[in-house]
Order: structure tokens, then C-alpha cells, then sequence
């Protein structure tokens, strides 16, 4: 069992290592975001949210944070698995003696140091760049939704695979599904004047997407952040 | 203990025999991926650690002529070093039975000589060899035994040189009928003959008495057989008529 786990913790080794060389891969989970954040960040630098009394910059900073952990965790695996699937290395690792779950555990817990390494690279833009105020009291909380929710959305975005007819289609059908939860999620602006029925849109995906998703994990922080720890 | 704990055992049992049954397996699929950015030197490292004796990832790069490549990423290999990779990942657990499912397809004839070369030398080794192909001197040169699936059925199994009774199938003798000559003046031969044109087909199980007779006749009447060959029905022949008999 211990040299299973050994096996684990070499899967994520080599998890990683593909993941940071597949510069496609790494661009599109990792720079995007910390891109948007740089673009809405500086754009809005020192003007304040009217309906909730916070800086434009306050308000990205959780918002594009989940927006990253998703695209990475969700976006990235659903991607990378389909692919994996066809190109035939599923099959390989199958024909391995190296157990499924092993395998699993390599793909989530590489996840997983992405998506920290991209919260901390967004919380040091946002207190650096933009002049946003993290408080240590809040890292406990983070980290456990952090981990959680790369978690489950990792295990979801592996499930989508199976919805995919091929690799090429992960990309747009990935987006088709995260483009509209993170907008009625309120990543890119607050839809605080939204219509009502909106507003039943957002709970009813977010609910669809799990206590864990984007939805929750953002308000969660908003609302630390409406009460002044953040 | 309630029946659904036994089926978990029972499956718990299965796993772990199957993954006993992979520690000792092989496989070279005809087109498999790996993971792509990774160096050969680091793939096979990393597939080296799913089993409990692997090889040396150097000496599998010997042996697999993939030196120069070591520190390649995958992305950067022709297709011929792809395949090579192939079969060195398969070979890295040091397996008993290996599978190569038609691993010379695409060669060019000197690349699938050094391929022959090194399956020949995998089971000098002690290792079984299973391999899948469409070329009959594939089967003819590399195989012990061969076995000939049609229609989804085991069509016949046994030594190449003697599959579907191919040992005991009358031989064919061919020549060009010399120049002057009519058909009808040819000798009488034990067994079938047939011409067409120029071109003469005797079939015959005793192809020494028709040798015998045949050579006997040119030379008393001095005139040449041109192109006089005496052949067994090739595997490939076997393969067709067993193939069509299945089809029919």
C-alpha cells in the first residue's frame, strides 16, 4: 500500500511535469485568467462597485480566482483527458500494472498544485498590483475550498468526458458550459440589477454545479469580503 | 458475510490478479499515445516504476537503438522512433508474453529485417511472442505456430509449414513451354496440367515422379524449360483458400 501511494505521488510528478511543458495547456488555465485580472483589475483600478460599496479590484480578485480553479480543474482536465482517451495513453496505462487509482490520483493531485500556485500567484497580483488587502485569516478558508473544489471539479470535469464524441470538441464545449456560469456568477461584473429570473438561472446552476462550485466558493469570499476581512 | 461484501472480495481478488497478470504482460498496440511532452528517457522511467522487475530504461534504449533520442521529447520523433518507443515501454517490465499487434506495418523492407531481428532475439530470450499481422512471410518467418482468424473464427492453427495440412497439398511445377512445342506433346504427367499460353502449371502430390519425367522428356528432346520452379501452396495461398472458405 505504501508503495502505492509512492506510485501516487510519482504520478503527480510526472503529471506535473507534462502539464508545464504542454505550454498550450499551461497558457490557456494558467495565463488567461491572470490575464483577465491584469485587463479588468487596471481597467477599473480605483473606482468602486456602486450596488456593494467595494473597489472594482476587490471585486475581481475572489471572482477571477474561481474563474482560474475552474478553467484549470474543470476546462483543462476535460481537455486533456479527452484527448488522453483518444490518442490511446488511457489504453496504455490500462495495459500497465499501475493501479486506476493511482493513475486518478496523479491527475487530481497535479491539479490541485496548479490551481494553489495560481491562487497564490492571484492573491500576490491582487495585494502587489492592485492594491488589494489579503488577510491571513482567510487562507484556512481558502485553501479548504481550494482543495475541495479543485477536487470536484476536476472529478466533474473528467465526467464530462464522456459527453465529448471527440477531443477536438472539449474546447468550445467547455466554454459553451463555463462562459455562461461564470457570467451569471458575477466573475466578469456584478449582476446585482440582473432580472429576477436570472438570478433563478445562476442558483439553479450553481446548484446543478454543486455546493462546491464557482457560485458558492464566490459568494463565500464576496461576503467575507462585504464584511471587511478581505 | 452478506453476498455484496463477498462480490467486493471476489473483485478485490480479480483486481489484484489482474494486476499480477500485467506485471507479466507486454503490449504494443498499433497505435497507442504517450504522454507527449514527456523525454523517452523520463517515459520510461516513469513506466518503469508500475512494475515490481523492470529492465534498466537505459538498456531498453540500447536495445531499442534510441541513444541519440534519450532527452527527445516525444513531439520530435520521427514515426519509425514512435514505434521503437512502443516497443521499448512494452518491454521495460521485462514481460513474459509479449503482444505485438502487426508491428511492421508501414516499415520499408530493410526496417521490418532489423524488426524481424529484434523479435527474434525477444525470444531467444525466452520471451513468447504474439503477434498479429497480414503479411504471410511475416508469419512464415517469425512464427512457430500461426493461427488464421476468419469471419471473427479460429479458421486453423499449427506450424507454418504444415498449416491446414499445407505439407500434404499437392505442389505446383511451372515452366514456359519451349519454342515449337505444342501442348499435346508434353509427356504424360502424374497430376494436373494446365496451359495457358506459353505458360505451363502442372499440380501434382508426387512431384518428384513429374520432375523426373518432365526433365527426362527435355533432354532427350534438347530443348530448355525456361523459368522451371516446384512450389509448395505458400502460407499466403493457405491463408486465401482457408479465408474464402470462411467468406463462402
Amino acid at each position: 500500500m505504501t508503495a502505492d501511494l509512492a506510485l501516487a505521488a510519482w504520478q503527480i510528478r510526472n503529471e506535473q511535469r507534462s502539464f508545464w511543458r504542454n505550454r498550450r495547456a499551461a497558457i490557456f488555465s494558467f495565463g488567461f485568467p491572470i490575464m483577465l485580472l491584469l485587463v479588468f483589475g487596471l481597467l477599473n483600478k480605483g473606482n468602486t462597485v456602486d450596488t456593494r460599496g467595494v473597489s472594482w479590484e476587490t471585486f475581481y480578485v475572489p471572482g477571477i480566482l474561481a474563474y482560474g480553479v475552474v478553467t484549470t480543474a474543470f476546462s483543462n482536465t476535460a481537455i486533456s483527458f479527452a484527448y488522453a482517451r483518444d490518442n490511446g495513453v488511457i489504453k496504455r496505462i490500462q495495459g500497465t500494472p499501475l493501479p486506476w487509482w493511482a493513475y486518478m490520483a496523479g491527475r487530481i493531485g497535479s491539479t490541485v498544485l496548479v490551481t494553489c500556485a495560481m491562487s497564490v500567484l492571484t492573491l500576490a497580483i491582487g495585494s502587489t498590483l492592485l492594491g488589494v488587502e489579503v488577510h491571513a485569516s482567510m487562507v484556512p478558508g481558502l485553501l479548504c475550498g481550494l482543495v475541495l473544489g479543485t477536487m470536484a471539479f476536476t472529478a466533474l470535469g473528467i465526467g464530462f468526458v464522456r459527453f465529448l464524441p471527440s477531443a477536438d470538441t472539449a474546447g468550445p464545449m467547455q466554454a459553451f458550459l463555463i462562459m455562461p456560469i461564470a457570467f451569471v456568477s458575477n466573475v466578469f461584473f456584478p449582476l446585482d440589477n440582473a432580472p429576477a429570473w436570472l438570478d433563478k438561472v445562476a442558483s439553479a446552476l450553481s446548484a446543478i454545479m454543486g455546493k462546491l462550485g464557482a457560485h458558492s466558493r464566490i459568494e463565500a469570499i464576496r461576503v467575507a469580503e462585504e464584511k471587511g476581512w478581505l | 458475510m452478506s453476498r455484496r461484501i463477498q462480490d467486493q472480495r471476489h473483485l478485490q481478488r480479480r483486481a489484484s490478479g489482474e494486476r499480477a497478470l500485467r506485471e507479466r504482460v507486454g503490449i504494443v498496440l498499433q497505435s497507442s499515445g504517450v504522454q507527449a511532452d514527456l523525454t523517452v528517457g523520463e517515459l520510461l522511467e516513469m513506466y518503469a516504476r508500475y512494475y515490481p522487475r523492470p529492465l534498466k530504461p537505459e538498456d531498453v534504449i540500447e536495445l531499442v537503438e534510441l541513444d541519440a533520442k534519450r532527452d527527445e521529447r516525444v513531439t520530435r520523433l520521427s514515426g519509425g522512433q514512435r514505434r521503437r518507443l512502443d516497443l521499448a515501454l512494452a518491454l521495460i517490465g521485462d514481460p513474459d508474453l509479449l503482444f505485438l499487434d502487426e508491428p511492421t506495418t508501414g516499415f520499408d523492407p530493410h526496417a521490418r529485417r532489423q524488426a524481424w531481428a529484434a523479435i527474434r532475439s525477444l525470444c531467444s530470450l525466452g520471451k513468447t511472442v504474439f503477434l498479429t499481422t497480414h503479411y504471410m512471410d511475416e508469419a512464415q518467418a517469425l512464427a512457430d505456430r500461426v493461427a488464421v482468424m476468419a469471419g471473427g473464427r479460429l479458421a486453423a492453427i499449427g506450424p507454418p509449414a504444415q498449416l491446414a495440412g499445407r505439407d500434404s497439398l499437392p505442389s505446383e511445377i511451372r515452366f514456359a513451354l519451349p519454342a515449337g512445342v505444342e501442348p499435346s506433346e508434353l509427356p504424360a504427367l502424374a497430376g494436373d496440367v494446365l496451359a495457358d499460353g506459353a505458360a505451363v502449371l502442372v499440380t501434382t502430390t508426387d512431384s518428384v515422379a513429374a520432375l523426373h519425367h518432365l526433365t527426362g522428356w527435355a533432354l532427350e528432346r534438347g530443348v530448355p524449360l525456361v523459368g522451371l520452379a516446384v512450389s509448395q501452396p505458400s502460407l499466403e495461398d493457405v491463408y486465401l483458400s482457408l479465408t474464402t472458405e470462411a467468406a463462402a
